[in-house]
């Protein structure tokens, strides 16, 4: 986590002089590194909480109270494993809906973005009330 | 009135103003496969409720917490005893969340955001009440305040008939909602529903009450013994006659709606009246086992410096929920969507 960290602050700086040297946009290797690193970040991220909730332990709360001790007694495992797949379940549908979405937002490509900016100022100045 | 008593009051308030606020946007998802014909009313349905109801929902995470630190015992309590049931709603919730959010990017799968937005506002909205009428009627705990039933015991035909009359409750408070927000062909078939789904809920209403006095004596004992119980009964009834007085002579959805949430304060502050100083009454088991305010509470410290930072935030969040309400007043338009 921490190393890919460094390597995020590193990749921004090469990109940031790229970018005002005016090289940026013709270094097809760089926007593969910057690519790359979508999926690190979010791999950072949830290494940082494994970190956290797995280096922390036996402890649920630093130095006060112990894992074994804070488990539910009316909880039963088989309730936790329904809930478990549930959510493995929704999170894998939500993984791939939002992959689908992703993608169609890439496909389509930058200029839409700038026309519909474009649309956005030109409602912009619509008489007041209309509505919101 | 005691640091503890004053916190049960506080977390009643907030569930209360939870009720009224997401009680709309959920009615108005369930109501949504039925009344939104075509794309357009769809968006101005989903529009409608967009930029205010995840705001809403902060009220539920506020009563929760409240609960959580205030009093520990009934949290655990309850979101452990009440662990499928509780589970479920949050799928739901979650499940609504996402399908507002990706309903418009992605209209290949619209029939699967559509399904899931009111799946998502239907499960919420029925199993609150449930849960609810699990907290009236009692459920059996050991001497440590567990909860020893099991999950199909919380579905029993009492707590099923206030999860269904919550269900109308919100479905008729939605309703009034879109009657504001909506124009045109959208706008009548909301008023019908409106009315339809008033008096549905007023019939479950009867028949809960009913049910309560016959299977629940001790809640209606303690309401009707009480002056704050007569309080709040007349104000369940003051908001009845004020909804059928906007609906039939005025017209009016936006009065209709005030009575509503009027209705809403009757029922709930019935329901809590109906409750202390039991938080979670035992039933089945001694009465020395029911979770009351005094036995359940937090420390003095803790409750104290809770209610000042509650006395400095609610302010500010009462502040800034009227402004988001004062920015989209008025009716919701199609365009309105890509919110």
């Amino acid at each position: 986590m921490i190393a890919l960290g460094m390597l995020f602050a590193l990749v921004f700086l090469v990109a940031l002089i790229m970018h005002i040297l005016g090289r940026l946009e013709k270094a097809r290797w760089m926007q593969w590194v910057l690519i790359i690193c979508i999926p690190l970040a979010l791999l950072a991220s949830n290494m940082g909480w494994m970190s956290a909730e797995v280096g922390r332990q036996p402890w649920i709360v630093q130095g006060l109270l112990r894992t074994t001790k804070a488990v539910s007694p009316l909880v039963s495992s088989g309730q936790i494993w329904t809930t478990l797949g549930l959510f493995g379940l929704i999170y894998l549908v939500l993984f791939i809906a939002w992959l689908r979405i992703f993608v169609g937002i890439i496909k389509k490509g930058p200029e839409d973005t700038v026309e519909m900016l474009q649309a956005e100022k030109s409602a912009a100045p619509a008489p007041a009330g209309a509505g919101r | 009135m005691t640091l503890a008593n004053t916190w049960f009051f506080l977390v009643a308030l907030l569930l209360t103003v939870y009720v009224i606020l997401d009680g709309f946007d959920l009615g108005a998802g369930v109501l949504y496969p039925f009344i939104a014909r075509g794309e357009d009313q769809k968006s101005v349905v989903r529009a409608s409720i967009g930029p205010v109801w995840d705001g809403n929902e902060v009220w539920l995470v506020t009563g929760a917490g409240a609960i959580f630190a205030a009093f520990p015992m009934v949290y655990a309590m309850t979101f452990s005893g009440f662990y499928l049931a509780i589970m479920l709603v949050l799928f739901g919730l979650i499940l609504r969340a996402v399908s507002l959010e990706f309903r418009h990017q992605d209209s290949a799968w619209a029939p699967v955001w559509d399904g899931a937005f009111f799946l998502g506002s239907l499960v919420p909205a029925l199993l609150v009440g449930v849960a609810l009428g699990n907290v009236i009627r009692g459920v059996p705990m050991d001497t440590q305040g567990n909860y020893i039933g099991s999950f199909w015991d919380l579905l029993n035909p009492y707590s099923l008939l206030v999860g269904v009359t919550g269900l109308a409750l919100l479905t008729q408070h939605g309703a009034a909602w879109l009657s504001i927000k909506a124009e045109g062909d959208l706008q009548e078939r909301a008023w019908k529903w409106r009315k339809a789904s008033f008096w549905v809920c007023a019939v479950l209403a009867i028949a809960t009450s009913v049910a309560t006095i016959v299977a629940v004596p001790r809640a209606s004992d303690l309401v009707f013994g009480r002056p704050a119980g007569w309080l709040f009964l007349a104000v369940a009834l003051i908001g009845i006659l004020y909804t059928v007085y906007a609906m039939y002579m005025k017209s009016s959805a936006l009065q209709s709606f005030v009575g509503s949430a009027i209705i809403i304060i009757g029922f709930a502050g019935i329901a809590a009246v109906g409750n202390f100083p039991d938080m979670v009454p035992a039933r089945g088991t001694p009465p020395a086992t029911s979770l009351t305010v005094e036995r359940a509470a937090s420390g003095h410290l803790t409750l104290l410096v809770m209610l000042i930072l509650a006395l400095v935030f609610v302010p500010i969040v009462l502040l800034y929920t009227a402004l988001i309400y004062k920015t989209f007043w008025g009716k919701t338009k199609a365009a309105d969507a890509d919110y």
